[in-house]
């Protein structure tokens, strides 16, 4: 016989007084419905040729439907005879009840444990415990939890106060160090499925819910796609938790907040909405946690699924930066942005970006201003180069030869003598040779991806021009354009350019340089148009802030970048102290320098 | 409705856009005949001219890609399409029938025009030549001395085009004595400019190439005159555009080289009489003096002499030049400039130029004494 009979039971004392009120009403209609298809399973047994696993299914989903249905019912009854307003979503303090709700519902996974035991010894409280296998630490259950709760000797008072009876286990028993308190089914199972470990109480309607969480979670690695030179080697893991503890280890002060949401009707992920306060616009803040809360949708999976909605139009440019890297997260939230970290996504969503932010790399930070603004014109040529040169070519080559020098001219002539395809076709055939290339190497393993690339890029180059498919000078120019839309740092940056690329080439082949230039002004009129939380896409240069130049293009020293970005509206706009004091105003400030040179003499 | 009509205006803006364009001659550099030069000669019949339009051969623009520096078989470069005609525009449909690809006039970089060529047949063709819409008017002009066919079928070991020959040498200034480059645009101006007649290199062609030492003088379309070589430096040390002129001086026999410097033109107007003076202030080279007999007074000495003899070349250029009633120097222009009033009361410059009382104040400074750079 079961421990937790209801006849055994010695709490359930006031179960056994209470008037049962199910007798009055017809069966249960589930029972009713089963017992009907199983007479029907046992007269078609006789028949041959009828497939008997539907009705069986239906049957076994009927017997799961009544027990969910018991329970409820006895959950229902049992809060109503208690002094509490009955409701189905409230916990009635009857741990069977709880164990049959549980089993007819999320405890047909293999993966969720549920286990009844007695609190005690000598006098034994029945308790329930939940959770799940994998997500939750064995060791924690084990220890903290249930040896503890099994040799605690102090039940008597767990039985004279049943109602605080989670007051006393989370005071003296368990020592788990984050433990909470709910009441409510929708909210229990949610933290079940997070890998908290539940504790049902007889008698008690409080739940313990204990923080056991431990995923199994990839380590710290270094970052994959923005690597650094000189900077910090690590990247975000998937945990959300590690994903905070990495920001927090950054930004130490207690004014950084992680504001928890949850999205997701289904896979109910956790997304931390975090920023600084007293340095971000509250204003700013707010937005992002209005539209967030207007997501709706039935999983999120991936961080960028929310970029659409942080977005305010549908643009080829992205508008939120997608990151892996902690330090750059650390350093935008100091600037005064919002980063947005999900669960399970390794990247974390910083706001609002602008179009230079993602130009600007860890590395412009480690290295000298000299070093950080070569790099950024560096970036910018590459910018050029990779957009413009396949245009220029075409439009030089077949529209507007006229500007050419003489000499190219007869140079460009030279090598596209017996080429069949126009200019355009040259670009379209190199280009599409370019990206199955990508395509392979992101798609296979390092190692091979490798020799693929370098052996594609060879083997087919060399073959396209021995076959007179394109000439030789195109395949310079195509190579230079896919390293150059690549120098853009951040992926999702060389995306619109690889897309806006074709809108040049267009342009060039119909209208030639004038087609280029008209082309230029449509794409930098729509970038000017952009605006994200009422940030403008193109600050500082649209509209024109000064102050905020110096952390453009060129990156200039430190100490002379004293304000935070205008367009964010800052609470706190200065963000460092005016520049370094110099020797001859603070000499105090140098005097062991000039102390050594005096030695010297 | 609003919303339509910011379609219309959205449509009308694009289509203008697309169809002001003038872009829409979407054809490959190497389906079309790059027309590098392009001569004028007089045609037999008096009232037509010939135009040659010329461009390297297919095989020469392969080879100029491969970094090849000659023709395989000692072949021309260079082929030539002729085209006879009353305009510019029936020689050019002429020269098209006779090819298979588009003449492009767009890379032309050299115009040569036989000095043979009447003014009303220059005129024409100059005036079809400013409106050829792909013609950027850069193309480096020279004077033929009699056909410009037969100068251009001449080649130089030192270019394969002659096209390129000319960009080379007129587009360095320190490869020529006199920087004579004359382009498309700048004879325009001169042109319809009152007060300025304009003025070209003239191309001798020669065994090895090509000479280019002597300016052709024009007053308008009418050819006048070539001077020799060395009215032409003189000429050139009168615009300032003298860079390695040199002076032989037989007493000292010493040679003052480099003279270079500026040449500054001003004009005034005294009881009605128009004077014009011109200031040089050159630099230059001794050289092929003896180190030990080099002194201050001597190369003072030197200097002198040197500036008499050149003020001495110039006045009687000038002087040659008003007798010839043509004004390459624009003496005219700058009394415009300096005058307009007493400019503007003269209804003929040309009746008034030869009355011009001319002065030039030469001062030649040796700066240094050595070798030839």
């Amino acid at each position: 016989m079961w421990p937790f009979s209801r006849h055994k039971s010695k709490v359930g004392a006031k179960r056994s007084t209470r008037a049962n009120r199910l007798d009055e009403t017809p069966k249960n209609p589930a029972i009713k419905l089963m017992e009907t298809l199983k007479t029907s399973e046992e007269t078609l047994e006789y028949l041959t040729g009828v497939d008997l696993g539907l009705l069986k299914d239906l049957i076994t989903e009927t017997k799961t439907f009544s027990k969910r249905l018991e329970a409820l019912i006895q959950d229902f009854t049992q809060g109503k005879s208690s002094s509490q307003s009955p409701t189905l979503d409230q916990f009635s303090g009857d741990v069977e009840a709880a164990y049959d709700r549980l089993k007819s519902t999320v405890g047909q996974s293999p993966d969720i444990i549920i286990r009844r035991f007695f609190i005690g010894q000598s006098h034994q409280v029945p308790a329930l415990l939940a959770f799940v296998d994998g997500l939750a630490s064995n060791e924690m259950i084990d220890q903290d939890t249930v040896t503890l709760m099994q040799t605690f000797k102090g039940t008597e008072s767990l039985l004279k106060n049943p109602a605080i009876a989670h007051q006393i286990i989370h005071d003296s028993v368990v020592s788990v160090g984050h433990a909470t308190v709910e009441t409510k089914w929708s909210k229990l199972i949610i933290d079940l499925m997070g890998g908290n470990t539940i504790v049902w109480i007889q008698g008690c309607p409080e739940v313990l819910v204990l923080d056991t969480v431990k995923y199994p979670a990839r380590a710290i690695s270094a970052p994959m796609t923005e690597r650094a030179v000189k900077g910090p080697q690590e990247a975000f893991n998937e945990v959300i938790l590690t994903q905070m503890n990495l920001i927090r280890r950054r930004i130490k002060s207690p004014n950084l907040h992680f504001d928890p949401v949850k999205i997701g009707q289904l896979s109910q992920t956790l997304v931390v909405v975090a920023h600084v306060e007293g340095v971000t616009n509250p204003e700013l803040v707010m937005a992002v946690k209005r539209r967030l809360a207007d997501i709706q949708i039935a999983n999120l999976e991936y961080s960028n699924t929310l970029s659409e909605s942080l977005s305010s139009s549908h643009s080829l440019f992205p508008q939120v930066r997608s990151t892996e890297r902690a330090d750059i997260v650390a350093r935008d939230l100091s600037m005064g942005k919002v980063a947005i970290m999900v669960d399970n996504t390794p990247y974390a969503l910083t706001l609002p970006a602008t179009f230079i932010d993602f130009y600007q790399t860890t590395d412009d930070y480690t290295a000298s201003f000299w070093e950080a603004s070569l790099e950024r014109l560096v970036r910018l040529l590459g910018l050029f180069v990779g957009l413009l040169l396949p245009p220029l070519y075409i439009a030089l080559s077949s529209v507007d030869p006229e500007l050419l020098p003489t000499k190219l001219v007869i140079t460009i002539a030279g090598s596209r003598v017996g080429i069949p395809f126009p200019p355009i076709f040259e670009v379209i055939i190199m280009w599409t040779i370019i990206e199955i290339l990508r395509e392979a190497a992101i798609r296979l393993p390092k190692g091979l991806s490798t020799t693929l690339g370098t052996v594609g890029a060879i083997v087919v180059g060399t073959a396209v021009v021995k076959a007179a498919l394109v000439s030789d000078i195109m395949i310079v120019i195509i190579t230079l354009t896919a390293l150059g839309l690549f120098t853009s740092p951040v992926y999702e940056m060389a995306v619109p350019w690889r897309i806006l690329f074709w809108f040049v080439i267009l342009a060039a082949y119909f209208l030639g340089v004038y087609g280029i230039i008209l082309s230029l002004i449509v794409i930098l009129a729509h970038l000017a148009s952009l605006e994200n939380f009422g940030v403008p896409y193109l600050s500082p240069f649209g509209p024109l802030r000064i102050r905020d130049l110096k952390d453009s293009w060129v990156k200039f020293p430190e100490d002379a970048m004293v304000y935070r970005p205008t367009s964010l509206r800052t609470v706190s706009p200065k963000q460092r102290t005016h520049h370094t004091k110099k020797p001859m105003v603070y000499p105090q400030l140098h005097q062991a320098q000039k102390e050594h040179f005096d030695d010297e003499v | 409705m609003t919303r339509f009509k910011v379609w219309v205006k959205i449509a009308t803006v694009f289509g203008l856009v697309f169809l002001l364009t003038g872009c829409w001659g979407n054809r490959p550099v190497n389906d079309r005949i790059l027309v590098l030069c392009m001569g004028i000669d007089p045609a037999k019949s008096p009232n037509q001219f010939t135009v040659i339009f010329q461009s390297p051969t297919p095989s020469a623009v392969t080879n100029s890609s491969q970094g090849s520096s000659s023709a395989s078989g000692g072949q021309s470069e260079v082929f030539a399409v002729k085209g006879t005609g009353q305009s510019l525009e029936a020689a050019f449909n002429q020269a098209q029938a006779k090819v298979s690809k588009d003449l492009y006039l767009g890379q032309l970089q050299l115009l040569v025009i036989s000095n043979q060529l009447k003014p009303m047949l220059l005129k024409r063709a100059i005036t079809s030549l400013q409106s050829i819409g792909t013609l950027d008017k850069t193309p480096y002009i020279v004077v033929a001395n009699g056909s410009a066919f037969r100068m251009l079928q001449q080649t130089s070991p030192q270019a394969k085009f002659p096209s390129l020959y000319f960009i080379s040498l007129f587009g360095c200034v320190s490869c020529q004595t006199d920087a004579l480059g004359i382009r498309f645009w700048q004879y325009l101006v001169r042109i319809d400019t009152r007060g300025v007649d304009p003025y070209l290199p003239v191309a001798l062609p020669f065994s090895q190439g090509y000479r280019v030492d002597r300016v052709a003088l024009y007053r308008g379309y009418h050819y006048i005159t070539m001077l020799d070589p060395i009215q032409t430096t003189t000429f050139g040390i009168l615009q300032g555009l003298s860079h390695k002129v040199s002076v032989f001086l037989p007493k000292q026999q010493a040679t003052v080289a480099f003279l270079t410097g500026p040449s500054h033109l001003t004009t005034q107007v005294i009881n009605g009489q128009v004077r014009a003076t011109f200031d040089i202030h050159l630099t230059a080279m001794l050289m092929g003096l003896d180190a030990h007999t080099e002194t201050p007074q001597k190369i003072s000495e030197i200097s002198q002499t040197t500036s008499q003899i050149i003020a001495k070349r110039c006045v009687a250029l000038v002087r040659q030049l008003q007798r010839q009633d043509v004004d390459p120097l624009g003496i005219g222009r700058m009394l415009s400039w300096q005058h307009p009033h007493t400019f503007s009361n003269f209804v003929h410059w040309h009746q008034e130029y030869p009355k011009v009382h001319v002065v030039v104040h030469c001062v030649v400074k040796i700066t240094d004494v050595g070798t030839t750079k």
